[in-house]
Parts: C-alpha cells; structure tokens; sequence
C-alpha cells in the first residue's frame, strides 16, 4: 500500500529501506472502560495482532481503567477470551507469546468520576514507567458510555495527567518527580470514541472541555471509517492517478450516490441506538467524512493539517438547511416487520429494548450540494439505513452520458453512463463500469465491468481499521483523525435537519419493510431529479 | 505476506488447464491464446465464476537444474499467482541428456483469491533441453518474453555469473534473485557479486539489479534490530555499539559452513550505521581452539574512535538452510572492560516454532524481555517480496558492497597503489569510502 502519510524524517538509521517506517516510541497505553464491549471487541483484538505483527513498541503497557472490581490476573484472563474469540491472532495458537503480551497488562479499579481513583491511576503508571519503561509517554482511550467522557477529562486535567508540562502540585506531584524531568519531551495523547456529542450544542460543549485539558494536537476524535484501507485509498485514487483530476468536476459528474446499507438492526444496542438514530449514528460522521474525501481539493501535502484543512473547506461549502429545505432533501423511516435473508425478523419498535412508540428513524436519505466551483449543482445522495436487504458500503460516481446517440438501433436513453464505484465493504475495490459492443454483426451495447479487489490484487487482506489508527495515534499522526472545526461543521449541517424534524409534523413510522431497499419517499426523493438508486 | 489456498491445480478453486501442452517455440503464443479460450469456457461451464481475469505484470525466468527440481519451484511460483501474476518461463537443462533437443509445453495456471471473487490466471510456458543444446535456449527464451514488462530471473541454486546462460540473458533482465544459501562458495560468490554492482554502478545506466533470497531471509532480522532503536531514548546507544555477535546455523546436509546471511546483516548494519573495515577485516578464529567445527569469522571495524568487532559463531544448531541466523547480540561494552557491558541487545530464536526471544538489558534500568512471533519464510513468501521491487534495492546493495570489502579485504591507503588479496582479485574501494562518508546518520 502507498504509504499515505508524510512520516517525519527517519531518524533511525536502520529504518531505512524496511517496510514498517518505524514502531512507536514506548508508551502506556490506558483504556477507560476496559472491561467493556468495544475494548473487547477491537481494541485489545487490535492491540493484540499489533504485538504479533511486531507493530508495539518494545516498551509497552496497557492499563485499563474500569468500575469492576477484578485484579490485574483477572482482567488478563478476561481479554485473553476475548482476544481468542475476536482476533485474527489467537492466543492459543502461541501461548508464549500471549503471556509476554500479557505480562503488560494492568487494571485500575475506579468510578470515572472519583478523583482518587485517578490519583491510583497516576501511581500505577509512575509503577509502569519504572517496571516496563514506558518512558512516560500517555495514550488515553475513552471508551466508555459517552457520559463519562466529561468527568475523563477533567480529572485527567485535575491530576496533572494530560500534559507533563502543566502538572499540579497535589497528585501530579508524585508523578512528575518520577520519569518526567525538565527535558521531558514524553508526550500525551487522548483518543475519544464516537459520539462526539449529540448536535451542535453538546459537540462545542465537548470539544471546549477537552480544549480546556489538551491542546488540539493532542485530540484524536476517532472515525472508524478513515482506518479502512479503501477509505484511504480513495486519497490515493483521486491524486496519484493524473487521468481523474481532469473529469472530477462538474463538468462530467452527473451526481455521486453514497451508500450505508446494514442488513443488522440494533442488536444489542437499544439504549444508544433509540436516543440517536440512523442521522446521528452515521450520516452524520462517516458518511460526511466519505463525502468529503471523494469532493476534497487535492491538499498541499499529505499531511495532517493539510488534509483537513481540504476536508474542513467542504464540509464548510455544504450549507445547513432551512427547515423548508429538509422536507424537500431529506427524508427519514424506520422499518417494520419482514425478513432478511429469507429469515422473518421484528420490526424496530418490536426489538428488545426500544419502545413500543419509538419515533427513531432507522432510515436516512438526503440530497446535498457542495457550493464551490467544483461541484456546483452536482447533487450528491446519500441513504443509510438498518434492516436493508445486505451489508454494502460504497461510493458511486456517476458520470454525464455520451452526448450524442451515434450507434444505429440505439437511443441516448439505452447508453448507460459510465460509472466509477468505489466500494468499501464487504469487499473493498474499486469498479468501473463503460459500454462495449456485443459479439455480433449489429451494434449492439452492453455495460460491463472492469474490476479491481483489495483482497485479489494484493493477495492480502487489509489490516483492521483500529490497527492502524492506534499506531497512527501512537506516532502522533492524526491525518486520519476529525479535527475540533470538521466535528462542529458536521454536526452544524446534522442539527439543521434534526431541528426541522422537531418542527415538522410526526412522520408514519414504521414506513419500510425490514428486508426492502427503504421507504418510498427515498425513491421520490431521487426520482425527482430523474435519476434513480443504484441497485445494489 | 501471501495467504496460500492450494498446492495444487486439481481442486475447487482453480481451473484444471490440463498437463501441459508440447509446442514448438514459435507456435507458443498461438497455442496460449487457444489455452486461453479453454479456461474461460471451463469457468462458464462452472457456473458461478463468470470469468476469469488474464493478468500478466510481469515476466518470470525460473533456471533450475532438472525437471524435477523445475517442478517444486514451479509450485511456489503458483502460489503467488494471485499476487504477482506473470508470464513464467521455466527453463530446464537436463546435464545428463546430452542428445535432448529444445522443447516447449505451455500451460495456463490459475487461482482464486483468498476471498473469493474472480480467479487471476497465468501462463507458463516450459523449455527444456540436452546439455548440448543450451546454446539454441536463450534465443528460444528471449522471444518468449512478453514486451515493457519487467523481467525477472529467479536462479534459485548455485552462481550464474558464469553460466552461458545467463550472460545470453543478461541484457534482456532487470532483476536477478539469487540464493546465496545455495553457493558453493559463499564467500567468493558474494564479492564478486558486489564487484559487479559496483561496476554496473559506475556506468550510466546501471542496469541490472541483483537480489538474494537471504536478504529476504534476513529482513525479520533487521526489522527486529532496527525496533531496539525506535524510541528517542535507546537511539543514542547505536552510536556505543562495540560488538555484535551473530550466530548462524550449519546444514544439516552437512556442506562447509555458509556465512553469506550473516555477512549480509553484518554488511547492513556497518552501512547503515556508517562503520568502515579496518584491517585485519576478515579473519577465521577457531573459538576454543576446537577443530572439529568450522571457524568462526571476526569483522574489524571502525568509526571514529571507537573500534568495533563483529563476531560471525556457528551455532551449534542445524537448519535445513544453511547459514541461516538463529540469534543477533549488539554490546555497548563498558570502559571497565572487566565489568558487565553498559547495554546488550538480544534477540534468539526461542525453543517455539516461529518465535523469538528480544531483550534489552541496560545498566541501571529494568530489564525487558519479549516473546515475539517470527515466522521462517518459505520460498513463496521470499519471492512474493522480492517481485514487489522493480528495481534496484539501495540497502541491500549498499549492505552487499560491505560484505564484499569483508571478503576481498580491506581499504588500501592511497599511497600503497592497487593490492592484491588472496584469491588475486585487485582491491579498489574508493567508491566505497566515499558513499561511506555521506552515510553517516546523526
């Protein structure tokens, strides 16, 4: 894979010439509510592989911060089950090589929001530091319920944890006396999980606490999404090719279709799922950041200010909604009763745990305009939606037909556009579709496809998307993170549409049967324009 | 690294394109294209895989010394169909049948992805002959080969340079992947090696560029070496480095000791890190004074002030490659040269399968010690990463050129004019000492 990113120049001598640019420098990693789902499921699966795949450093420690009360060989033994049952690597397969990694695992019992258990924080890393060198150097992972996200941070600040250089007199002292001295250049960084607020209001009260602890160079606001390799490749698509830059415009894009599609409903989930929704939950983040990779002016480097400074200028050209505007460009449902795969399954307000009356949409479709020079007048659509007939990703680009209908027997209306489709899951690659002539003596036409897949052409399957942003976090590369302005301008565009909805009459729900492509208000939405969805 | 899927044709997962077909030469690309036909027909009658992808990105030239042996590398050629589809051309030369002519047989070879999708295809096209007609088989090679797309020779046994063979060749190559671990003579082979490289770089356009399979087999090596120095804090200690122990195994067939991995890695880490051969460069010492084992070979080097040995120790290990490293020691040692040394850095092959132990023990500070997964690459694995390079390999040459100074000797002072070594070969390092003075990292 082209490597993306602009590594700083190697300094170690020996670095040169081997794939892995470098490892990063020793560090403690700590995870607030380790004993949770998410940690379970990807980060210590991830850190995991990473320790096999020689991608942490040889001075590392994990410490996990969590209100269950269990000891250091419990939680080893709790994350050894998960890591056999989640990883591509499994701990069985070289139990040596799980028990050197587990040796780095520590626990801290406390409530988020107890100082002292903060001050048992700093101890255990001053402990750290000495008995694994982790020099140290700090990542914070909130991955917690999003309601503690607030009391993490200020009692990091209070502890003198976040920055070496502002500690405090008190708790922090203990700790700075320790591997922080005068030259200290050890480093803290603090990764926060999604939801990065629930609208505009919480997103700046959010961004401003963590503003008040941490610099924003220290801010990793993580978006899953950006840690898929296809995802990335769309920046090496689009700029190391020279032959789309020409026809990326207005020009000859008809309109960019992107798509969500879940076949899953809310599964375990409930609780978050029915105060968010499909617009929050992902249209709002990941869907607006793959608008923008594909709509982003190429940037003056492929470094992190750079990149986001491109990503931030579109999200700023998307103007919010006027309510008027969301009835005619957005449009929302949620299913009922039908099946998947052949399998009959509950519609949303049947699930466990969501009310009878649930007014959460499960279904997001809306047409946005990009208002720079580009992309004037071309619309981009997207739809999101749960329960849907499969699990697809993808960014469709929709190219203006041939002018002119110069084949005998054959209309304007029968040329198929060409079509680029970039897809991100289940099976990342890239398709382009173009008319070609069928065996015979008159002219007829056929769409084909010109195919290339992640999984073939490198013969590898691309790495995990937490993998690769924890490393990049732990060189304190944030190109692949959301900056502070590219949350608030997303979430500016999401409260617009969510304010309208407050104001406009309750819609019919449920409007969409679970197994169908959505509501038909979607169709009519696009249809409208004279185009269609792709089927998918 | 490559996921395999099958080991042979006969399954689910690929198209059975039949034995091979015999061919005259210039019949070759026709009976391809008819080949070709075949296998999208038997992918229709499948069902299921609508088509099946042609993809050539380059072009291979496998030289091995009989058929048999044709056929095993034969096999790890097709399990990177999938990564590296190419057009193979296998060449076989039968010593022991003089009177065989040139033939050819094609054949379509082609697997499917490891996650499904559609299956990548390739050709392959076989020529073997007698002893006697190897000199009609470059002209049947070189027609063979298909235009603007790279080509590779893969030489998996022995030395080419001075193969009628490869010299025919040579000009129609761009890269070359040796296999120093199968040289009669390791030693020789390699400075000549780097003699040739050093000339070739000389010219304008340097053309062809040479790779080794024990590089690649060395590389978990130097990605393992270089992570000791990631962090800021452990970076100063290259500059202390004083000895470096690298221990090879012998084979277990039993032929002399190989050094060429060891001297590889040792040439690594002096040009990466700037340090020069002094003399006496290369010499044999018997450890212990025990002759029943092969000598050990000690390195003299310098930087700065600060003199340098690198101790190259048969293990008491055997390995089916001969030479192959089985654990790395760097010394920071103290001044006290009675006291223990200041900082060690270690890594061996543990008892496990595929693991090793890495330790950093430093004066003052807790010791670390890791298990880590290291997985012996196989041949498939080596050329699936040496097909990844189209061109000349920097490190590896630069690495090359000290091994060979360790070989043929060293540096001479301007005033003393050409010497000989040993084995008669003129020295002339001046090209050496000069990138030696840019290389120096801070």
């Amino acid at each position: 894979m082209v490597a993306l990113l602009n590594t700083p120049i190697i300094a170690n001598p020996l670095r040169e010439g081997l794939r892995m640019h470098r490892t990063a420098e020793p560090c403690a990693i700590v995870i607030f509510g380790i004993t949770g789902d998410l940690a379970h499921r990807k980060l210590l699966p991830a850190l995991y592989n990473l320790y096999v795949g020689h991608g942490l450093p040889a001075n590392f420690a994990i410490v996990g911060f969590a209100r269950r009360p269990i000891s250091d060989e419990e939680l080893r033994a709790q994350v050894k089950d998960s890591v056999e049952k989640y990883s591509r690597n499994k701990p069985s397969q070289k139990p040596s090589i799980w028990a050197s990694f587990a040796q780095g695992l520590f626990y801290v019992q406390s409530d988020f929001d107890n100082q002292a258990g903060y001050r048992t924080l700093a101890a255990k890393l001053k402990d750290v530091d000495e008995q694994r060198s982790t020099s140290g150097n700090r990542l914070y992972y909130c991955s917690t319920p999003p309601n503690f996200y607030s009391p993490i941070i200020a009692h990091l600040g209070r502890a003198g944890l976040a920055n070496p250089r502002r500690s405090v007199a008190g708790y922090g002292e203990a700790f700075s006396k320790g591997a922080v001295t005068s030259t200290d250049t050890s480093w803290r960084r603090i990764i926060v999980e999604k939801p990065f607020g629930r609208d505009l209001a919480t997103a700046q009260a959010l961004n401003r606490e963590l503003a008040e602890v941490f610099n924003e160079e220290q801010i990793y606001r993580i978006d899953h999404y950006l840690g898929k390799e296809t995802v990335q490749n769309i920046l090496v698509f689009r700029f190391a090719n020279g032959i789309w830059e020409p026809i990326w415009s207005r020009r000859y894009i008809d309109h960019v279709q992107i798509t969500v599609a879940e076949s899953l409903g809310v599964e375990d989930r409930a609780d978050y799922y029915d105060t968010a929704g499909a617009l929050r939950d992902m249209l709002q983040n990941h869907m607006m950041q793959l608008l923008t990779l594909v709509a982003m002016e190429p940037p003056a480097a492929f470094e992190a200010q750079a990149v986001r400074d491109e990503k931030a200028k579109i999200l700023r050209a998307v103007k919010p909604f006027t309510v008027a505007e969301v009835a005619q460009n957005v449009v929302r449902g949620q299913y009922g009763p039908g099946a998947i795969y052949g399998k009959p399954v509950p519609g949303y307000r049947q699930d466990e745990g969501i009310p009878t009356d649930s007014m959460t949409e499960t279904y997001v479709a809306g047409r946005f305009y990009i208002d720079n020079w580009r992309w004037s007048g071309v619309p981009f659509y997207l739809r999101h939606g749960k329960r849907l007939p499969k699990r697809t990703t993808e960014i469709a680009i929709q190219f203006k037909p041939a002018p002119l209908a110069l084949f005998q027997h054959t209309s304007a209306d029968e040329l198929n556009p060409n079509l680029l489709v970039l897809h991100i899951q289940p099976d990342e690659g890239i398709s382009m579709q173009f008319e070609s002539k069928l065996p015979g003596a008159s002219i007829r036409l056929r769409s084909v496809d010109m195919n290339f897949r992640y999984g073939t052409s490198f013969g590898v399957e691309p790495a995990d998307a937490y993998e690769r942003l924890i490393t990049d976090c732990m060189l304190g590369d944030s190109t692949l993170f959301t900056r502070r302005d590219e949350v608030e301008l997303m979430w500016r565009l999401a409260t617009s549409i969510l304010e309208a909805w407050q104001m406009s009459p309750p819609p019919t729900f449920p409007n969409y049967a679970a197994g169908s492509w959505g509501p038909s208000i979607a169709d009519d939405l696009i249809e409208r324009d004279g185009r269609t969805w792709r089927r998918l | 690294m490559i996921s395999r899927i099958h080991e042979h044709s006969h399954d689910d997962t690929s198209i059975d394109t039949g034995t091979p077909v015999p061919v005259t030469i210039d019949y070759v690309d026709a009976q391809l294209t008819q080949l070709w036909r075949n296998v999208a027909e038997a992918a229709q009658a499948k069902g299921g895989v609508s088509a099946v992808t042609m993809a050539q990105v380059l072009n291979l030239i496998l030289k091995a010394d009989s058929l048999v042996a044709t056929n095993e590398y034969i096999a790890d050629i097709n399990n990177i169909t999938g990564s590296h589809p190419a057009r193979v051309v296998a060449i076989a030369v039968d010593p022991d049948d003089s009177a065989m002519p040139v033939q050819a047989w094609v054949s379509i070879h082609c697997q499917m992805p490891p996650s499904g999708g559609k299956q990548v295809c390739a050709e392959q096209i076989f020529v073997s002959g007698g002893s006697d007609a190897v000199r009609q088989i470059p002209a049947a090679v070189i027609p063979l080969l298909l235009p603007e797309l790279p080509v590779f020779l893969w030489w998996p046994k022995g030395s080419p340079f001075d193969d009628y063979l490869f010299r025919q060749l040579e000009d129609s190559l761009d890269r070359l992947i040796v296999d120093s671990a199968n040289f009669e003579n390791p030693e020789g082979t390699l400075a000549k090696m780097s003699t040739r490289i050093k000339n070739a770089s000389a010219s304008l356009m340097p053309k062809l560029a040479c790779t080794d399979m024990n590089w690649g087999r060395i590389t978990r090596w130097r990605e393992l070496i270089a992570q000791f120095f990631d962090g800021a804090t452990l970076r100063p200690y290259l500059d202390c480095i004083n000895q470096v122990t690298i221990d090879f195994a012998l084979s277990k067939h039993g032929v002399p000791a190989n050094r060429a991995q060891a001297l590889l890695l040792a040439g690594w880490l002096a040009s990466r890190l700037g340090w020069q051969p002094v003399s006496p460069v290369y010499e044999l010492t018997r450890i212990g004074g025990d002759h029943t084992r092969p000598a050990s070979a000690r390195l003299t080097l310098q930087s700065g002030d600060r003199h340098i040995t690198i101790l190259l120790r048969p293990s008491d290990e055997m390995s089916d490659i001969p030479g192959d490293i089985r654990g790395v020691k760097l010394e920071a040692l103290a001044q006290d040269p009675k006291g223990p040394p200041e900082a060690t850095f270690e890594i061996s092959l543990s008892e496990e399968d595929d693991c090793a132990w890495t330790s950093i023990d430093i004066i003052g500070a807790t010791p670390t010690k890791r298990n880590l997964q290291m997985e012996l690459p196989d041949h498939a694995m080596l050329l699936d990463a040496e097909l990844e390079i189209f061109s000349h390999d920097r490190i590896y040459e630069e690495a090359l050129a000290v091994a060979g100074v360790f070989t043929r000797g060293t540096t001479p002072k301007e005033s003393e004019g050409p010497r000989k070594t040993s084995t008669g070969e003129p020295v002339s390092s001046g090209a050496y000492r000069a990138r030696q003075s840019g290389a120096r990292s801070k």
